[in-house]
């Protein structure tokens, strides 16, 4: 066969600047690292999902019923934004990654997309009260302020005696006269007149959350009382005298 | 003389081509034709400037040999990599998307009228001397998969390896590129269904 002007152009190139075909294995570790990069996005919307579904599952929404708050007054507040966004963002990056492995242009991105948010969903399921979950929160909250900065809106729902909703951590339990002792989230301390409710179940440090009206200046008449043990705790926001102190103390 | 000796496939030239670069030229001279051609219709660059391209692309493809699996088709694959090469030499502002097909030459304008139904056998020749124009006005992404299937000959399969999408979506794709291929024909005054 006669070689046409580009063969003989090529060959030379190839001859004259010592081309190699690059080795195998340059391809087997891109493509081994775009799985990992999908492995590893999928894993991180499964956490963030299974902490987006702890979060709303941890909510006192008997609590906020009771209190006549609508869906519509508490979700805005109690919506796990950080969460479904890392979620959202996690599983792009899963579905981009995955279109670019070898086979990956056989699938849309919908479809793509359908998919990993349900095996999401089920590994979410399954680890949500894992310590994994636990420890990605902690960490994800610790890299991210702004999240700090939600909670806050979530805790001015439960610093809210007027409109007979109140958080806090209980500072003092007096079984004697009935009553226990909790500071909110603002630092204030109120004194807890529960209704017909044994106290020896709580002790200090508890974090709780009280239904009821406010009777008097700082105390408040609970008509339910339930330990958030095992749920988020209403936070105590740090105030700025606070934060002057610690650095005093520093 | 052996008569019954077969051409290598495409997949032994390029074991041939590992061990010994000169094999590489039999699968440049095999695919050089062909490829100048469709870079021609999706560039409109000047022939000296597809060569130059062409030999990119041939180099790349050489560097990648590697890559290439024999359960692939060879055809299909370095067919991408030309496109991806066209594309990246577009974005660099050497490729032109437009005026590139009114050199369609008349073999390729047959065989795309013969997947036409046309009223009339004057209707189809008639498009034949105006398909280039027809597929110039076209949104280049319906060019694309036209001269894909209708010009370069490829399978919905290889269709989508080359342009790295779902078989099918692509099968959407083309049904909705015929239908503006025949919006943009009529146009120009001429009725047919591809």
């Amino acid at each position: 066969m006669n070689e046409s002007s580009v063969a003989q152009r090529v060959i030379s190139a190839i001859k004259t600047r010592h081309l190699t075909p690059r080795p195998f294995w340059n391809f087997a570790l891109a493509e081994a690292v775009l799985w990992t990069a999908v492995v590893g996005a999928a894993c991180i919307g499964a956490l963030s999902f299974a902490v987006a579904y702890r979060v709303l599952a941890n909510e006192e929404w008997d609590l906020y019923r009771r209190a006549g708050l609508g869906l519509s007054e508490i979700l805005p507040v109690v919506f796990p934004y950080v969460w479904i966004g890392l979620l959202v963002l996690a599983l792009a990056i899963a579905v981009r990654e995955f279109r670019r492995t070898e086979q990956g242009y056989r699938f849309g991105a919908g479809f793509l997309g359908a998919l990993l948010l349900m095996l999401t969903g089920v590994a979410a399921a399954a680890m949500q009260s894992t310590p994994v979950a636990e420890s990605f929160e902690a960490a994800v909250e610790t890299a991210v302020p702004v999240i700090e900065q939600i909670d806050a809106l979530r805790e001015q729902l439960w610093t809210n005696p007027e409109s007979g909703l109140l958080g806090g951590t209980v500072t003092e339990v007096n079984e004697d006269s009935g009553t226990i002792t909790v500071e909110d989230a603002l630092g204030q301390t109120w004194n807890v007149i529960p209704e017909d409710q044994d106290l020896s179940s709580f002790t200090v440090g508890d974090d709780v959350r009280i239904l009821g009206t406010l009777s008097e200046d700082q105390t408040f008449q609970a008509e339910t009382l339930e330990s958030s043990k095992d749920k988020k705790p209403v936070r105590r926001r740090t105030r700025p005298t606070d934060r002057g102190r610690n650095q005093d103390r520093d | 003389m052996n008569l019954d000796r077969q051409e290598p496939s495409d997949a032994e030239l390029v074991a041939q081509s590992l061990a010994d670069p000169d094999r590489y030229a039999v699968l440049v001279s095999r695919y050089e034709d062909k490829l100048r051609r469709y870079l021609r219709r999706i560039t409109g660059l000047r022939p000296e400037e597809v060569d130059d391209l062409l030999q990119e692309i041939f180099l790349k493809v050489y560097l990648n040999l590697k890559a290439f699996r024999q359960h692939q088709s060879f055809s299909a694959w370095i067919y991408r990599i030309a496109r991806n090469e066209a594309i990246s030499e577009y974005r660099r502002g050497q490729a032109r998307p437009e005026g590139h097909m009114n050199a369609l030459d008349e073999d390729a304008a047959e065989r795309f009228a013969s997947h036409v139904r046309a009223e009339s056998e004057a209707e189809r020749s008639v498009l034949a001397g105006t398909i280039g124009r027809v597929l110039d006005r076209m949104d280049p992404k319906y060019r694309d998969v036209l001269v894909l299937r209708f010009l370069e000959d490829r399978s919905y399969d290889e269709i989508a390896y080359i342009l790295r999408r779902p078989p099918g979506t692509v099968a959407t794709l083309l049904n909705r590129a015929k239908d503006r291929f025949r919006r943009e024909a009529e146009h120009i005054g001429i009725s047919f269904e591809l």
